[in-house]
């Protein structure tokens, strides 16, 4: 790194004897780190310089200080095939970035409504073992009478049992979370949550949306569909959505239109479908066809985000409030129970 | 005990559900065409139903009720939502089409053979629009699609450039970001005053589950108690103070979802919530039509028939009437109060319709942000006046109801 990071003048003086692509191509990769997600930053921004030094692509590639996540290691080595990878790697993050908007969106729609249910949960749960836990050690029985103390022991009972509930279901949901994480492939995770209700369809739009902007910035510097699709298959790498485009590149050999291979894949839907309608009536721009599907699918999902954020948090407002409102009636049960003791004293 | 084992056997088919999802999802790329994925998601969720429901037979508290309530709701929530979602998707593919009645016609032969429902229906009326020789906006509107202002106005405007032209597809997506916007700014204040009802309601159940008991001790003990008012006000007379605040939660809460409706305000100049956005409609439409058309009473008039807003159309026709009687046209807007008198000044400088044009799109981006930089400002000081007032009733009503039992212990229980 110390080779690379001389001074700015003998930098400076290394570049103005390079080609002019060279700068130009070091100036979109710099461009398309400022792009990417923390992780492939830091791999970027050292292409930029070794391809700013005078190295080739090849080298660059090849060179044992380059530890890319596999991600964009595939993505760099197929724009590379392709003949302009810089130029391909900027226009990859530029609508990457534009897609992860979009996934930010979904994501904070989720996370205040998940966080306010945890927390509400976490506390009820702490509450109700805090009385459980009370009524079990002290030795208030005798200052009851025998009615209160059945009605009281009633109510802890309950409470005993809702508790058990709440541990069991959140164990449960551990246990599936875990199972998941590590029983399932990349594939069977992206199915499960493309399948969850409510986040499951604007997930899957947004990962359609994603593939199709690929597609498109992919099929202006390749015509033909068929290898441009086992491009885009090599540009994922492991990504499910490369076994996806391998999928569609197959149906397209066997005599499928693109719009009808992309159907049927589990990304698509019924209201996915008409975007994709749009794809297989191009006029002479397939690149803007494509690209206008991605943009459509994208508002989609986020008009269903949108949707989300409203309603979830209300939906989970209401159930909050039911809970406090349940622990509250407990707690008031118990009160009462205490002024009755208050009644039998005087 | 029941309910222990219960949870256990339920959460079986579950597990099972899973793990055939997980075998056979794990190499599924493709939509599955056998119906083994479909059946295992059905065993799963009919087994959760009917154990929920005899869960629900053995032991139904009111808690459960309330639940079942909320569920209800939340589905109706999204099939309501749902029927909004399809409209807007609907207009997004008709303006990606870009008019081209090739692509529309395969848009409705794919939603007539694969769509069902909302979507079904509408693709229907499309292609009987089409067919029926419509230009595609008015055949958007003719099928329903085009029922927010922006929506309809820019259809409208569309009419006067049968080729349709980015500024008004521009318009139209950059206003129905914004109506978006305001719509959950309002949704704002709407959750505020559900989850403060539900406070309030919460405060007052907690009140009403004591109320009895010092009743009776009111009537019982009270004698023996200095501030026996107080007591008596509070715990016999107290139901007042439970609906008072009740009532104004629900017509808060009631007044916020009537906003919802543009249908309803639109109708209603009151609602001044709606007011700026309006206006900056307005301006869009005749920067856009003078772009088109550089006689300003055309324009005006365009606006206004494009417009379905009462109010801000009768307006602009009355100012292209002015204007057709030679008055200049800033002074006819600022008449209309379409224009304040300082951008009719503003505007009056410009010698030329583009120029105009630039001015009146600058005069309504401004407005807009302006509306919205209010909207925000003022939805969010509501919030936390609703949070605050509604804070301060429950407390008065604890404070008072410790303070009556402070009172009540030291004179009684000695």
């Amino acid at each position: 790194m110390s080779d690379t990071e001389s001074s700015p003048t003998a930098v400076h003086t290394a570049a103005a004897a390079l080609p002019a692509s060279g700068h130009l191509d070091a100036l979109r990769l710099s461009l398309a780190a400022q792009l990417a997600p923390s992780g492939w930053r830091k791999s970027l921004h050292w292409l930029a310089q070794q391809i700013a030094a005078g190295c080739t692509w090849e080298d660059a590639l090849h060179h044992g200080d380059w530890h890319p996540p596999a991600t964009l290691h595939a993505l760099v080595a197929t724009a590379l095939a392709s003949g302009q990878p810089a130029l391909i790697v900027l226009e990859v993050l530029e609508s990457r970035a534009h897609t992860q908007r979009s996934w930010r969106t979904l994501l904070s729609s989720l996370a205040y409504p998940l966080v306010l249910l945890v927390i509400a949960l976490g506390l009820t749960g702490f509450t109700m073992f805090m009385i459980c836990q009370a009524f079990d050690s002290s030795s208030v029985d005798p200052l009851f009478g025998i009615r209160d103390i059945e009605q009281v022991n009633l109510v802890v009972a309950d409470l005993r049992h809702t508790l058990y509930g709440i541990g069991i279901t959140m164990a449960w949901f551990a246990l599936l979370v875990i199972t998941i994480g590590l029983l399932a492939t990349p594939l069977a995770r992206f199915n499960l949550l493309g399948h969850i209700p409510l986040f499951g369809k604007p997930f899957r739009w947004l990962a359609l949306g994603d593939f199709l902007a690929r597609l498109a910035v992919f099929s202006r510097h390749q015509a033909t569909l068929s290898p441009l699709l086992q491009t885009v298959a090599a540009s994922y790498g492991n990504d499910p959505l490369s076994m996806i485009a391998d999928r569609v590149s197959l149906r397209i050999a066997e005599g499928m239109s693109l719009h009808q291979a992309l159907h049927r894949t589990i990304l698509s839907d019924r209201q996915a479908g008409v975007a994709l309608t749009l794809i297989d009536l191009q006029t002479n721009d397939f690149s803007q066809s494509v690209t206008e599907a991605s943009q459509l699918l994208e508002q989609m999902a986020c008009q269903t985000c949108e949707r989300l954020s409203f309603l979830l948090p209300l939906f989970v407002l209401l159930l909050v409030a039911s809970l406090m409102w349940a622990t509250w009636s407990v707690c008031s049960l118990i009160l009462m129970a205490g002024f009755s003791l208050l009644s039998s004293l005087i | 005990m029941i309910f222990l084992i219960a949870n256990w056997v339920m959460l079986i088919p579950v597990a099972c559900g899973l793990a055939i999802s997980l075998v056979l999802s794990s190499d599924m790329v493709e939509r599955p065409q056998d119906s083994w994925v479909r059946l295992s998601l059905r065993i799963t969720v009919w087994t959760l139903l009917i154990f929920a429901l005899i869960g629900f037979c053995l032991r139904a508290t009111p808690l459960h009720f309330f639940w079942i309530i909320v569920l209800l709701a939340f589905a109706s929530a999204c099939w309501i939502w749902n029927y909004r979602f399809a409209r807007h998707a609907l207009m997004l593919v008709v303006l990606a089409t870009r008019g081209d009645t090739q692509r529309l016609m395969a848009v409705t032969h794919y939603l007539l053979s694969e769509g069902r429902g909302y979507w079904r229906r509408k693709a229907w009326r499309l292609r009987a629009a089409l067919a029926a020789s419509y230009h595609w906006s008015a055949a958007a509107t003719q099928a329903g699609l085009a029922t927010e202002a922006q929506t309809r106005l820019a259809l409208g405007l569309l009419k006067h450039d049968p080729g349709g032209t980015q500024t008004v597809r521009d318009m139209l997506t950059e206003g129905t970001v914004q109506r978006i916007a305001l719509i959950r700014m309002t949704h704002r204040l709407v959750a505020a005053s559900v989850s403060l009802l539900a406070l309030a309601a919460f405060g007052a159940t907690t009140v009403l589950l004591i109320m009895p008991t010092m009743g009776k001790m009111a009537q019982d003990y009270g004698h023996m108690i200095s501030d026996r008012g107080l007591w008596q006000t509070l715990f016999l007379d107290g139901h007042v103070y439970l609906w008072f605040p009740l009532i104004i939660w629900l017509v808060v809460g009631l007044i916020s979802v009537i906003l919802l409706f543009p249908r309803l305000t639109r109708h209603i100049p009151l609602v001044w919530l709606d007011m700026g956005y309006y206006r900056g409609l307005t301006l869009q439409g005749c920067a856009c039509m003078l772009r088109i058309n550089p006689r300003a009473a055309d324009v005006c008039r365009a606006v206004a028939e494009a417009l379905p807003i009462p109010l801000w159309s009768a307006r602009l026709r009355l100012a292209a009437s002015a204007i057709d009687a030679g008055m200049p046209a800033p002074q006819a807007l600022n008449q209309q109060r379409i224009l304040h008198a300082d951008e009719a000044r503003v505007l009056a400088l410009g010698r030329t319709p583009q120029a105009w044009a630039w001015t009146l799109e600058e005069i309504a981006r401004t407005q807009r942000e302006r509306s919205m930089a209010r909207l925000d400002l003022g939805s969010q000081i509501a919030s936390v006046l609703i949070v605050l007032i509604s804070g301060g009733l429950i407390a008065v009503l604890a404070v008072a109801l410790l303070g009556s039992l402070t009172n009540w212990v030291l004179h009684v229980v000695p």
